[in-house]
Formats: C-alpha cells, sequence, structure tokens
C-alpha cells in the first residue's frame, strides 16, 4: 500500500491489512460527519455577508459591464432595476420628440391664427349692408350689428390696405336683408379682400405643407385649415354672389 | 456541485460577485468546520466563520481555481486552529478520565474494529501529536494533496510525507490495541 496516494483512504481501503481497512472506514465515517451540516455563521460573517451584497446590487445596476465579466456564472442577482431605468428613459425621449413636433405645429397654428384673426377684421367690412342708414355688421362670431356702416367701412379697408392679409375664417356674413346697391367702396373693398385672401391662401397652404412634412398633427391641423378656408371661402363666394 | 462549478464560483467571488460567498460558504463549510472540529479547536462554528470571512475579505488577491482556493481556505483554517488553541484550552488537551468497560466481551478483533464509532475515532485522533493531526486531516477531511499539505502547513513534502506515515502507524497501533483488549477502547483519549 503507498499512503503517499492523493487519495488516502483509497489506499487504505485497498490495504491487504484488516487493520488499514478498518482505519479507512473509520476516517470516511469522519469525512461523511464533516459533510453534514452547514455551521451557523457568526455575526462578523453575517454582517460582512450583508454589507457586502449590497453594494454588489448597486454595481451591477450601475455598471452592467463589470458583472457581465461573470456572465457565464448564472443568473445575474438582480434584475429589476435595469429594466425600470430603460422604461424610464424611453418615456422621457417619446414625449420630447412629440413636443418638439407639437412645438412647430404650434407655431404654424399661431401664426395662421394671427392672421386670421388680423384678417377677420377685415373680412366683416364685406359684410355690410345699408339698413336705412344703420350699417349693420354680421361678424363669424357674434354675428351681431355694432357700427355705423360708415366707420365701419374706413376702418375695414385701412385695415385691409395696412395689413395686407386675408382670413380664410372669415365667414361671409349673411345679409340682413337683401342689398339693393352696392356702394363704390364696398366694391372695391370686397375686390382688395378677394385678392388679399387669395394670396393668404396660398400662403396658408404653403405653411400648413410645412406642417404636414413634420407630424401628423401638423396634417390635422393642415386639414382643418383647409376645411376651414374652403367653407370660408365658399360662403364668401355665396355671400358675394348674393351681393 | 462538480468542480467546474467550484472554479465558476471562486471566479465570480474574485471578480467580486457577492452573491458567489454564500454558494462558497455552503460548499466548504462543513468540511472546514469537521477539520477545526476534529483538529480540537474549541469553538469550530466561531473559528470557520473567521476563516471564511478572512478569505472573502482577501479573495480579490486570489489567484488560482477552485482546487486551489479549498487548499488556500485550509491553510487559513489550519492557521486559526492554532491561534485558537494557542488562546484557550484544547478540547483534546481536557483530561479524560479512563472509564475501565468491566464487561467480559467475547468479541474478536473483526467486531471490536466494527465498533469503531465516530467518538472513537476522535480519541484515536487525540492520541497523535498535534502535527501528525494535522498533516492527516487534512489528507482525509481537506482532501488536500501532499504537496498542498505541505503548502498549508508550512513544512517539505518530505516532512508531511513522514508525518503521516507516523500518524498512520500510530493509529494502526493503537487499533491494533483495541482489537486485542476492547475494555481499554474508552481509554485512549487519556493516553496522549
Amino acid at each position: 500500500m503507498s499512503t503517499h496516494d492523493d487519495d488516502l483512504l483509497a489506499a487504505l481501503r485497498r490495504a491487504a491489512d484488516p487493520v488499514d481497512r478498518h482505519l479507512a472506514d473509520a476516517l470516511a465515517g469522519l469525512v461523511r460527519e464533516s459533510r453534514q451540516a452547514v455551521p451557523p455563521a457568526n455575526e462578523a460573517l453575517a454582517a460582512f455577508l450583508a454589507e457586502s451584497v449590497s453594494p454588489a446590487a448597486h454595481r451591477a445596476q450601475s455598471d452592467l459591464p463589470d458583472v457581465a465579466g461573470s456572465e457565464s456564472l448564472g443568473p445575474a442577482p438582480v434584475s429589476g432595476p435595469p429594466n425600470r431605468r430603460h422604461r424610464m428613459k424611453s418615456s422621457l425621449l417619446v414625449p420630447i420628440e412629440k413636443v418638439a413636433k407639437l412645438g412647430l405645429v404650434a407655431k404654424v397654428m399661431l401664426a395662421g391664427t394671427v392672421a386670421f384673426a388680423s384678417a377677420g377684421t377685415v373680412a366683416a367690412t364685406t359684410a355690410l349692408t345699408d339698413n336705412g342708414g344703420t350699417a349693420t355688421i354680421v361678424t363669424p362670431a357674434s354675428d351681431s350689428t355694432t357700427e355705423p356702416a360708415d366707420d365701419a367701412v374706413e376702418d375695414h379697408h385701412e385695415g385691409v390696405a395696412h395689413e395686407g392679409t386675408a382670413d380664410d375664417d372669415v365667414v361671409a356674413p349673411t345679409p340682413v336683408a337683401p342689398a339693393p346697391a352696392t356702394t363704390e367702396a364696398d366694391d372695391q373693398g370686397e375686390d382688395e379682400q378677394s385678392d388679399d385672401a387669395s394670396e393668404a391662401d396660398d400662403h396658408g397652404d404653403d405653411e400648413a405643407s410645412e406642417a404636414d412634412d413634420h407630424s401628423d398633427e401638423a396634417s390635422e391641423a393642415d386639414d382643418s385649415s383647409h376645411d376651414e378656408s374652403d367653407s370660408g371661402s365658399d360662403e364668401s363666394e355665396d355671400g358675394g354672389s348674393d351681393d | 456541485m462538480s468542480g467546474d462549478d467550484v472554479d465558476l464560483l471562486v471566479g465570480a467571488a474574485r471578480a467580486g460577485g457577492a452573491w458567489a460567498f454564500g454558494r462558497l460558504w455552503e460548499r466548504f463549510s462543513p468540511v472546514v468546520h469537521g477539520y477545526l472540529r476534529a483538529r480540537g479547536v474549541r469553538d469550530p462554528e466561531d473559528v470557520t466563520s473567521e476563516v471564511f470571512l478572512a478569505a472573502f475579505r482577501r479573495v480579490g488577491d486570489f489567484e488560482g481555481d477552485g482546487r486551489a482556493f479549498r487548499a488556500w481556505l485550509f491553510t487559513i483554517a489550519h492557521h486559526l486552529a492554532v491561534d485558537a488553541v494557542r488562546r484557550g484550552p484544547h478540547r483534546h488537551e481536557s483530561p479524560v478520565d479512563v472509564v475501565e468497560d468491566g464487561r467480559s466481551s467475547p468479541s474478536a478483533e473483526e467486531s471490536a474494529l466494527a465498533a469503531l464509532g465516530g467518538a472513537d475515532v476522535d480519541r484515536l485522533l487525540a492520541t497523535l501529536t498535534p502535527d501528525q493531526r494535522d498533516v492527516l486531516l487534512l489528507r482525509v477531511v481537506g482532501d488536500l494533496s501532499l504537496e498542498e499539505t505541505a503548502s498549508a502547513v508550512g513544512k517539505p513534502v518530505g516532512a508531511v510525507k513522514q508525518l503521516q506515515h507516523r500518524a498512520l502507524a500510530t493509529l494502526r497501533r493503537r487499533i491494533s490495541e483495541q482489537a486485542i483488549t476492547p475494555g481499554a477502547t474508552t481509554a485512549i483519549a487519556g493516553t496522549r
């Protein structure tokens, strides 16, 4: 028997001497006894393990490549927080992109609204009717009579000449009463207004088409702009023909 | 758990994977505890924890595979066991009264050897010198090679072979004596 073998117990078991075999059995019992149960860890070791596991979890969250160095070692100790982090990132990025688009759309809409509002006061002059010396102005919003006709005509024509814009939102006023005659000023104002309105219409279409390239919201705004301008021009034409 | 698994656990612990500490503790603490207990350390549970605490704190500097880690653990355990024995009374050094078994047993040598239990093994080990016991326990319980054992106890391989040879000779002699005089089995512990 060579007791210099690395496996000492196997060497003892192979021995011819029964004393060696029983010695091997006795030592094997000692080995079995020593493998029975995990002993309780003392406070120092327990504290160390608890302390070392927490920073490891933080490292796993903040620096995944370091942990990935042992990727073949089994499941990662922490899996939740990194995913939550990516969700936060994506949820932030998408609204920012939308906000950027909406900002551009808002600028286009605001420019259009300003143009419409300024031209609205011009277009309102087309609805002047002379009803027994009292001018009746029918505005798209209020549809009420407010000012004397002469003042309204002057103001309106000045606005057309200076501002040079028209409003597709202008709804041709429904005449309160059939207008028997149209003054030259009315004709002139109507011509200027219609020319300006056509220019503004083209301008509005260009702006809206730019917005259409950027987003769906712009497309919706464009559609609504077109709808409104179409209806406005139709009604304007109708009103003009009625006049 | 295979050797490859231990290699992976050790690699993970070296890389800072604290999750591997618990697995290594579950894997090796029973054998380290068994070595310390058989070595006669007074509080083997506490010293086992100290062994792993020291190993985990220095595992970043450790180089080697699972087999080397096992040898390294037992090296630490050996040094702490020596310190623990120096600090307090050795469990096996406590005097054991010789209790004569008055029963006359007709059993032969085989039956006496077959009756050799764990407590008897402890008493047999107590008859060895500390160096002989260390070498034998590291070889058997620690499953270390001669070279690993020599490294753990800080002695040349030749000296370890000599210590192992003398330890086995002593145990054979004691076992033979038990077989011849079974009534004196319980007296072995007091004969160191």
